[in-house]
This record gives structure tokens, C-alpha cells and sequence, in this order.
């Protein structure tokens, strides 16, 4: 039973430290992957950050920010710097905007092309299903004996 | 000819085949009908917008130019398509490589 609960303490002793990392690692991906991203990391930077999080994820440890090259005060587990100016709120609540009305523009595209195509259908259709009264009627334009 | 066009060409625009390709003719068939039924509210576009805006033929000739400009989106058949043609595309790297180059690891060793 001894031996039993110190297995059990040493599984969990190793269990923790990697989920606390794995918790890490999506904070720092997320904030990788944010908007925000452009400004916290360059874009020279970013794969790099990409590539250490798999470097580190394998090896169970956490990248220093001398491996990131991102200072604390930058660091992406730190997120007081966000959202501190009015512009900052400006800027986010812009690239919300951006991002939701890309959102919606297949779904605007959807319901244009059903909404005015299928009333151009039903003209052609109508066209198609009644050509006789579609045919040039203007003596003008018309061939002889035609009217 | 403009039925046929507008028939065939708007259903084809519905479910999102060929749709850049199909936007086309029906612009055409918009524009010249325009121009033969609506020909005042052309020529007056600028002193008289309202008659071109209310014109028979603007929400078809608009619609067509904005499928033609930014494509059907994620919901048709044509973006179906180009996600089959890339997801190939990458089942397939070898592509990529020049003849006669290894593909699989065991053979590069067998190479080396």
C-alpha cells in the first residue's frame, strides 16, 4: 500500500509539471496567434517561438526568455500589457470587428447568391417557359409577315 | 439566348460552380439589357441615379459583379473543389521533388 501511494505521488510529481507547462505553452501560442501578436512578437520572431514551444513540449521544458529573446516585461505570460491606452482598446475592438465581418462574408455571399440568382431563375425560367411572348414585337424591328 | 443564359447561368451561381467564370455572361446579358430596355437610366446615371438604381436589371448586374469580384465564398461547390485539389496537393509531396529524388526515408538511406 506504501509502495502503492508513493508510485501514485510519483506519477503525479511528474504528471504536474508538465501540465502546468502544457497550460504555459497555450497561453504563449495563444498569445502567439492573437493580434496582439504583431506588436509583442516580430514576424522574424514568431516561428521561432513556434518551433521552440515544440523543442520544449518534447523535452518537458520551458523555454527562458533569453531562448525567446522576449523581454518579461514583453513576455507573453504576462498579460498586463494589453489594452492599456485608449488606442490599444481602439485597435482591438477594430481587429474584432475586421475578424467578425470576415466571418460573415461567406454566409453574406451565400444568402445574395440564393436571394437575387433565384429571382433571376424564375425570370429566365419565365422567359424560357413563355418565348413566345419574349420574341421581338416592335413592327420596326420585326421580319416580314412576322406580325 | 437570355433566358437560356439566365436560367442556367443563375443556378450554376446558386450552388457555386464555375462561378467567376459564370458571372461573366450574366453581366454581359445584364449590361445589354441595360442598355436596350433602360437606356435613358444609363445616359442619365449621373444626373438622375435614382433611375439607375431603380432600374430592373441593377440588383442582377450588382450581385453578378460582386460574385465576380469576390468569388462565391466557403459555401459552394468551387470552394469544395479547391479543398479537394489542395488537400491532394499535400497527400502528395513527392510532387515536389525533383526525379529520381528519395521519397520515403528507408529509401534514402538505401541511397545512401
Amino acid at each position: 500500500m506504501e509502495q502503492l501511494s508513493l508510485a501514485g505521488s510519483a506519477i503525479v510529481n511528474r504528471i504536474i509539471p508538465v501540465l502546468h507547462y502544457s497550460a504555459c505553452v497555450r497561453l504563449l501560442i495563444t498569445y502567439t496567434g492573437s493580434c496582439f501578436s504583431r506588436r509583442r512578437f516580430s514576424s522574424s520572431r514568431r516561428p521561432m517561438v513556434r518551433a521552440l514551444h515544440f523543442v520544449c513540449k518534447d523535452s518537458g521544458v520551458a523555454p527562458t526568455n533569453d531562448q525567446t529573446g522576449i523581454l518579461y516585461q514583453e513576455s507573453a505570460f504576462d498579460p498586463s500589457p494589453i489594452m492599456k491606452t485608449p488606442v490599444d482598446l481602439f485597435r482591438r475592438g477594430y481587429e474584432l470587428l475586421v475578424s467578425g465581418a470576415n466571418l460573415l462574408q461567406s454566409p453574406f455571399l451565400l444568402l445574395l447568391r440564393i436571394y437575387f440568382f433565384w429571382q433571376l431563375f424564375q425570370t429566365g425560367r419565365g422567359k424560357l417557359a413563355h418565348i413566345e411572348k419574349s420574341l421581338i414585337t416592335s413592327p420596326a424591328l420585326a421580319f416580314p409577315g412576322q406580325l | 439566348m437570355a433566358g437560356a443564359t439566365e436560367t442556367f447561368g443563375s443556378l450554376l451561381l446558386i450552388i457555386g460552380l464555375a462561378s467567376r467564370l459564370t458571372a461573366i455572361p450574366i453581366t454581359v446579358v445584364m449590361a445589354v439589357a441595360y442598355l436596350t430596355a433602360d437606356l435613358e437610366a444609363v445616359t442619365g446615371i449621373f444626373s438622375d441615379p435614382d433611375k439607375f438604381v431603380k432600374a430592373d436589371p441593377f440588383p442582377f448586374l450588382i450581385s453578378a459583379l460582386i460574385v465576380l469580384v469576390f468569388g462565391p465564398g466557403k459555401f459552394s461547390i468551387d470552394a469544395l473543389i479547391k479543398w479537394g485539389l489542395d488537400a491532394s496537393r499535400r497527400d502528395l509531396p513527392e510532387r515536389s521533388l525533383p526525379f529520381g529524388a528519395p521519397v520515403t526515408p528507408t529509401e534514402a538511406k538505401a541511397q545512401h
